[in-house]
């Protein structure tokens, strides 16, 4: 089996462009990542694309514009966690032998739709029933709340620090820090979720271009775990998080690390309440224990393992096509030792994506990276 | 009747949701209805055309869930789904082994563990939008 590195790594600044297109957002993430990769046109063997609401083909439409026509393109739709899954078809055949060297781009626009929550697939019947994500993750809030003993407080923490990350990325959407104060007298959203617990609806786009080779850099970042996996559908334990478990504990023994390793987590802070569930799911921490692991400061920028330091979705926003992909330009920033982001340079990143609410589900998808610095 | 009319009528005024999914019994009960699998066991719901646990195409048949389901865990929506007014209350309700999610009729005294029922109710209403299908209710109210 092959090897897989991330040799070049691209986005752009997330939000609100109505006037744009998928294709025109794409491009300058795209060109960023293959400039950093060093790549030229004839390098590039497949083209993997991560989009929910671009409509057909959107994998060919920015292949057109970057001349990388006439080979495998890829369209890969799994909600929140597309593009994360087209990375991982991506490494998947780069392991494989496939390919050598692979473009992979998440993109959204979402602005097109106004604001509100997202508009779900009308023919699900919890949603023609009035069921939407914010009130899905409200009730995992109602339920671990009650589990745990945790309290609000401990959601509206989780908004102000990775608000506060927000602030301090300039490609974050949402660049304004907020208090516990003020997190819990925004308005409700769905019960217990107030909006500032919530992802804003934005645009953007991510790339990273995918090679078997390290690429030119002096810290090659090795992709060391690339694991996926649909949820299930039955009763689950709202005030955990199976699936991400599941998916985790693969992807470790794939990397061959475990979470005390980690030094830099992106995970999916769609809502406030998923950040605590994740950290659990994740074992950052034990059940019950995540309230208190961020109160002890280990997951923030300066911090033992910093999670969501660019912001998070609550803060960079949440594209949802672009974020899987958005999140490993991030880990890739934090491994290479991007200037004035962490405090500490780590030798292996997490990236972690779910999505979907649909029903039956637990989630509908779940994608996990490990990255780590080559030596 | 002239064309418009034969139109007019050909349109329902309203959506059921999941028909053959639930039938009204009386205005104030709804029996929801699922699939029990004669070769595995396996209770799925809404009915379906083959089991979902070994594929069994054949020996199914309909069978009502039990009733009343228990709330797993409730939120009152007030940014709502486009076309309902908020706030209205989501559910997570167990019947016996199958995990509903679906509309409270009120919120108001319910509490997690609590046993509801489910009623006949509009989920939406509105000029060509109306959709019915059921409400989860309090037993006992």
């Amino acid at each position: 089996m092959n090897d897989a590195y991330v040799t070049g790594a691209g986005m752009i600044g997330f939000g609100r462009f109505p006037d744009a297109t998928i294709e025109r957002l794409a491009l300058p993430a795209c060109l960023d990542a293959l400039t950093d990769a060093g790549a030229g046109p004839a390098d590039v063997d497949a083209v993997y694309c991560g989009n929910v609401y671009g409509g057909m083909l959107p994998a060919q439409r920015i292949a057109a514009q970057l001349g990388l026509t006439g080979r495998p393109a890829c369209n890969v739709e799994a909600a929140c966690s597309s593009s994360a899954l087209a990375l991982h078809l991506a490494v998947q055949a780069i392991r494989a032998g496939q390919l050598a060297t692979a473009l992979v781009v998440g993109v959204e626009q979402l602005s097109v739709f106004g604001g509100g929550t997202l508009p779900l697939n009308a023919a699900d019947p919890d949603v023609a029933q009035g069921v939407t994500m914010p009130a899905v993750y409200a009730m995992r809030a109602q339920a671990y709340l009650a589990a745990t003993g945790a309290c609000a407080g401990d959601l509206a923490a989780v908004a102000v620090k990775n608000r506060g990350n927000g602030a301090l990325n300039p490609r974050a959407q949402f660049r304004k820090p907020a208090t516990v104060d003020e997190v819990l007298a925004s308005r409700l959203i769905a019960d217990p979720l107030t909006l500032l617990e919530c992802c804003g609806s934005g645009d953007g786009a991510a790339a990273v271009v995918v090679s078997r080779w390290p690429g030119p850099g002096p810290r090659p970042v090795r992709v060391t775990a690339s694991v996926a996996s649909s949820g299930t559908v039955g009763r689950h334990d709202l005030s955990r998080e199976p699936l991400t478990e599941r998916v985790a504990a693969v992807a470790y023994r794939e990397a061959g690390i475990g979470p005390a390793d980690l030094g830099a987590v992106e995970l999916h802070d769609a809502f406030a309440i998923a950040e605590l569930l994740y950290y659990e799911a994740l074992g950052l921490c034990g059940y019950g224990e995540a309230p208190a692991l961020l109160r002890s400061g280990a997951t923030s920028r300066d911090g033992r393992c910093p999670v969501n330091a660019g912001g998070g979705l609550l803060a960079r926003g949440h594209p949802l096509g672009a974020t899987g992909v958005a999140q490993v330009v991030e880990a890739v920033e934090h491994l290479r030792g991007a200037p004035g982001v962490l405090a500490r340079r780590p030798d292996h990143a997490l990236t972690h994506c779910t999505g979907g609410g649909i029903t039956g589900y637990d989630h509908a998808a779940c994608s996990i990276h490990i990255l780590s610095a080559a030596a | 009747m002239n064309q418009a009319d034969r139109a007019a009528a050909a349109v329902p005024p309203y959506t059921v949701l999941l028909p053959g999914a639930w039938r009204q019994d009386g205005s104030q009960h709804a029996v929801l209805l699922a699939t029990r699998c004669g070769r595995c066991g396996a209770l799925t719901f809404p009915p379906a055309a083959a089991c979902p646990a070994c594929w069994e195409r054949r020996d199914l048949r309909e069978e009502p869930l039990p009733q009343p389901g228990v709330v797993a865990a409730f939120s009152v929506v007030h940014v709502p789904a486009p076309g309902i007014p908020a706030p209205y209350a989501v559910a997570y309700v167990d019947f016996g082994g199958v995990r509903l999610c679906g509309r409270l009729e009120s919120w108001h005294g319910i509490a997690v563990g609590d046993p509801v029922t489910a009623v006949p109710g509009t989920l939406r209403t509105g000029p060509g939008a109306e959709l019915r299908g059921w409400l989860f209710r309090k037993a006992g109210l």
